[in-house]
């Protein structure tokens, strides 16, 4: 069993709707948010389906997230906020998505990466979806599943030019 | 004494000792200060105890480990090979540790993450043992944490 695109984009909406009040629609075209800082949150996932999941995006949108879900003003947001912003949304999204995996399996405590410059991979991990949504701002979002697998492992790579 | 400190160091030593043939002892030392590239790999544990274990050290030891690991020389050791060299050193760490911890629980797929600029964070977890080794004049770091409302684990890489 695997987690189809049509359930990961009515997840990822239903999470944004009903907890940030925000309509988010899926796009093809990747904003690479170039030179600018990225988050990356994600939730390992283990028993009879074993993966990841990650949400990525800029920290100048994840500042937007962090805003809505606290109901502060964007200019008072800090990086812990940001970054339990961003743990809570990956928690969410992997709770939900869980339900479409085979049973038992458990879910990690999140973990949050954010910065100008680092390589995050998952040596044990194959990248088998990925979906890019956008939510009014211009700016890009993404929602990945990686399985584990011992070909191709995942990387993000965020680097200043 | 922290909470499975001793097991920390056991197997810790045991598993340099093991693996690649390396003396290692606890120090009281900070991981990678000054101007270094550092790489944090870390499993986390789900089940009966929630938490995650972190190995951490600077990028040019991590590679000193990868060329024993694989027995290559070191100038040929690829990041890849870095990121699984230290994936499979927490892995065993992992798994060594979860035999004392409460059943049933399940340690995740190894993530890596390496570079100059870069805060990792752990909301939701708290530090509750970190242990620092030496292994010839170079540092690194096992740190165990548990889910909790306490201060969350934070670990910043900066350089200016």
């Amino acid at each position: 069993m695997q987690i189809t695109e049509d359930q990961i984009v009515i997840v990822t909406k239903d999470v944004w709707n009903t907890v940030l009040s925000l309509e988010i629609k899926t796009i093809k075209n990747v904003d690479a948010g170039k030179d600018q800082k990225r988050v990356a949150s994600f939730i390992q996932i283990m028993g009879n389906w074993e993966g990841s999941i990650i949400l990525d995006c800029t920290q100048h949108l994840s500042k937007l997230f962090a805003s809505k879900m606290f109901g502060m003003p964007l200019d008072e947001i800090r990086d812990e906020e940001i970054m339990d912003a961003l743990g809570e949304l990956i928690n969410i999204v992997a709770g939900n998505l869980r339900a479409f995996l085979p049973q038992p399996c458990q879910l990690s405590l999140p973990a949050v990466i954010d910065g100008w410059d680092y390589t995050l991979s998952f040596p044990g991990g194959k990248g088998v979806n990925q979906i890019l949504f956008e939510c009014g701002t211009g700016q890009s979002f993404g929602i990945t599943i990686l399985k584990q697998s011992e070909s191709e492992p995942f990387s993000k790579v965020v680097k200043p030019t | 004494m922290e909470f499975l400190e001793e097991q920390i160091v056991k197997v810790t030593e045991d598993v340099w000792k093991r693996v690649m043939g390396l003396e290692i002892k606890v120090a009281d030392e900070d991981v990678g200060s000054g101007e270094k590239e550092l790489i944090a790999s870390f499993i986390q544990i789900m089940g009966s105890w929630d938490g995650t274990v972190i190995l951490d050290c600077d990028k040019e030891f991590s590679r000193l480990l990868a060329s024993l690991i694989f027995n290559m020389p070191k100038e040929e050791v690829s990041d890849e090979e870095i990121w699984d060299a230290l994936g499979e050193l927490v892995n065993i760490i992992a798994g060594n540790l979860k035999a004392h911890l409460p059943q049933p629980c399940y340690i995740s797929l190894p993530a890596t993450v390496g570079g100059w600029d870069y805060m990792l964070r752990f909301p939701g977890s708290h530090e509750v043992s970190q242990v620092v080794f030496e292994c010839g004049f170079q540092f690194f770091g096992v740190t165990l944490l548990k889910q909790g409302e306490s201060a969350p684990f934070t670990k910043v890489v900066k350089h200016s």
